[in-house]
């Protein structure tokens, strides 16, 4: 709008001093000009690309892992995951929750079996190549998250985002794009059907 | 220890798993414009060489279709070729009767340059003399391919193709689309977002407009001529599934291996009979994977990465085979036995692009791997479903960021006991960027009567498109 461009009160020449023409059009600019929010994590912390992939890496990695059962397949969707959104970095920064939508591009990658397949096969020939690392996990543990797996998608990613990510319900129905009711009822079948598989001392306890 | 505190516990082990890791240094993707010039000047170079030692277009590999005389591709010195007249005539259209049906053998075949093949004429692949048109692509950017090659692409009677788009257009949303297996016009793109997986999609085996997806209990059918989906099993699991296998129904058979995790106890094997309505509940399923039937008929297999269990008719098993697949499919062996064919990187069995495994006899016999004189197999191998009219034909392709021979070739494989052949078709030029993540690793899918293959390219592009071979 013509109307709100800024006046100053004195004409403004090429050799002016930046920091002049900067202190002259603030408080003109200022009011019009949108506040540029923080790019708000969980911790509601501001920070960059760089600063969102060394604090989120780990604890993608882990929910790759878990949904997974392999770190390489991990990797590869963690990796996968921040290609996406060093790709579109300008749009994403400006989303509200970061690293709900890093989790939701990881979790819908996860489910590719095809993927799983591929990343299965580049870690067998890196494997001949001495190359690859794993995880290693006490046997209950690893059992625990192999019944997760064995459950129907949604009801596994939402236990994984519950039980590893410690997420809340609104978190995790952000994350899953759907109603804190279905993930709820996630939770309460996926929790239902892991009693009836794993050996506890409470039973089913949906 | 409740399950509550199980889960924590396990979620705990895996924090401390985890804890000394530290996030590797982020290697953005380079700009399509970078990986597009290096490219080109990689081509401009080898090119170069290639066009002054190139056959002219009467020395292309030709192979005469009525004695299936395979003609090695072998570059000779030949003179610079006249300009063409017809410049408005495709020249590289290819009449049937000249299609090629590549060369064998398991030399090295260096990748020469080859512009991306157009959607309206034919190409011919400069290494391997086979005619290769664009069969669909999208906007640039995105990736039009065949959804998975173990899911089945050609419906029934071959018209049809099962597609999966990332990029919505006019037509459709981004999502599962299915296009005329001639034209690729688009014809339906059903909401398939219930499916538990994207590859959980199976076209029924004998009607050509019906479609097959698991959703909860149930197995939904989606009809293309009419849109409509409806529940075609409810089965009175909790869940159903097929877990790590695709689903895949049998060509002749109209059943559909299912995975079914009930209300109580344990998940079982199950098969749909998607002609009566009906379902068989088995024994309790031990590994996540589905039965799939035999070609035959006669019985199940399931694969997981520990194995192979034959099971019968009653889905209990009555045989297990040492052997862990990668990539496999069941198919028929030319003298009608049925076969598992599998990629296998390593275990108790031999290692191979190609390993074929009895499933009658248990007998697992190499026909592509370093016991025949072939590499080991490049990482992202994959083997498309069988052709469901000629059960021993199977496309295979093969990527890595390595090359080698038999690597990032598209393939056909024809089953006939010791004289069963890899025929080297064409190299698919899709190179792995980030961008693409594994989508660019290309997917491979064969039509019913074997005559035409499907393969997915970016062509070192960063949009993956569908391109076509025709096969004698």
């Amino acid at each position: 709008m013509i109307d709100a461009l800024p006046r100053v009160d004195r004409p403004l020449h090429l050799e002016t001093p930046l920091s002049t023409v900067r202190a002259l059009l603030e408080p003109t600019l200022t009011p019009l000009i949108d506040p540029i929010d923080p790019i708000t994590l969980f911790d509601g912390a501001a920070t960059t690309f760089d600063e969102v992939y060394q604090r989120e890496y780990q604890a993608l990695l882990g929910l790759g892992f878990v949904l997974t059962g392999s770190r390489p397949i991990a990797e590869d969707l963690v990796q996968d995951t921040f290609t996406e959104a060093h790709k579109r970095w300008t749009k994403v920064a400006e989303y509200d929750n970061v690293g709900a939508w890093l989790r939701r591009v990881l979790v819908n990658k996860s489910t590719s079996r095809g993927r799983r397949l591929m990343a299965e096969a580049k870690m067998i020939t890196a494997v001949r190549a001495r190359r690859t690392a794993h995880v290693t996990i006490p046997e209950d543990s690893s059992e625990v998250w192999a019944a997760v797996r064995a459950l129907p998608k949604r009801q596994a990613q939402t236990i994984a985002l519950f039980y590893w990510e410690d997420r809340p319900i609104a978190e995790i129905a952000e994350i899953l794009q759907c109603g804190d009711e279905t993930v709820k009822t996630h939770l309460k079948r996926g929790r239902a059907a892991l009693a009836r598989v794993l050996p506890n001392e409470n039973g089913p306890t949906a | 220890m409740n399950l509550d505190d199980q889960l924590h516990s396990a979620a705990a082990d895996v924090r401390s798993g985890l804890s000394s890791v530290s996030p590797p240094p982020f290697e953005p993707p380079a700009p399509a414009g970078s990986r597009l010039t290096l490219l080109a000047l990689v081509a401009l170079i080898v090119g170069g060489g290639w066009w002054l030692v190139r056959p002219s277009n009467d020395d292309a590999p030709m192979v005469d279709a009525v004695t299936d005389t395979i003609v090695e591709t072998v570059p000779a010195p030949g003179p610079e070729p006249e300009p063409d007249p017809d410049a408005d005539v495709p020249a590289l259209l290819t009449p049937p009767d000249q299609r090629s049906v590549g060369i064998t053998g398991f030399d090295d075949l260096p990748t020469s340059p080859m512009d991306q093949p157009q959607l309206d004429a034919y190409a011919i692949e400069p290494d391997t003399g086979v005619a290769i048109r664009r069969f669909i692509s999208g906007t640039p950017g995105s990736v039009v391919q065949p959804v998975f090659s173990q899911t089945q692409t050609f419906n029934a009677d071959g018209s049809l193709v099962l597609l999966y788009q990332t990029r919505g257009s006019a037509e459709s949303t981004a999502g599962h689309i299915i296009v005329d297996a001639g034209t690729g016009e688009m014809v339906a793109a059903p909401d398939l977002s219930a499916a538990s997986d994207i590859e959980d999609v199976s076209w029924d085996s004998t009607n050509p407009d019906r479609l097959y997806f698991t959703s909860g209990p149930d197995l939904v059918s989606y009809d293309v001529s009419t849109g409509d989906t409806d529940v075609a099993i409810r089965t009175g699991c909790e869940a159903i599934g097929f877990g790590e296998m695709s689903g895949t129904t049998t060509s002749g058979t109209s059943l559909m291996g299912l995975l079914c995790r009930p209300v109580s106890g344990p998940t079982s094997w199950a098969v749909a009979n998607t002609e009566t309505g009906s379902i068989q509940i088995g024994g309790s399923a031990t590994v996540d994977a589905a039965p799939q039937p035999m070609i035959s008929g006669t019985g199940y297999v399931v694969v997981d990465d520990t194995g192979v269990l034959v099971l019968d008719s009653d889905l209990s098993v009555v045989r297990t085979i040492a052997i862990e697949a990668s990539s496999h499919t069941v198919a028929q062996d030319a003298d009608g036995s049925d076969v598992l064919v599998a990629t296998v990187y390593g275990g108790p069995s031999s290692e191979g692009i190609i390993v074929v495994a009895d499933l009658t006899t248990g007998a697992i016999r190499v026909v592509v791997g370093p016991d025949t004189g072939a590499p080991y197999p490049p990482r992202g191998s994959q083997l498309s479903t069988a052709a469901t009219e000629r059960p021993d034909l199977i496309a295979v392709n093969t990527f890595s960021d390595q090359a080698g021979p038999l690597t990032n070739e598209i393939m056909l494989l024809e089953l006939n006991g010791d004289e069963s052949q890899l025929r080297r078709l064409a190299h698919h030029r899709s190179v792995e960027n980030r961008d693409d993540g594994w989508s660019a690793t290309s997917t491979v899918a064969i039509s019913p009567d074997g005559s035409r293959m499907l393969f997915s390219s970016n062509w070192a592009s960063d949009t993956i498109a569908t391109y076509e071979i025709a096969l004698p």
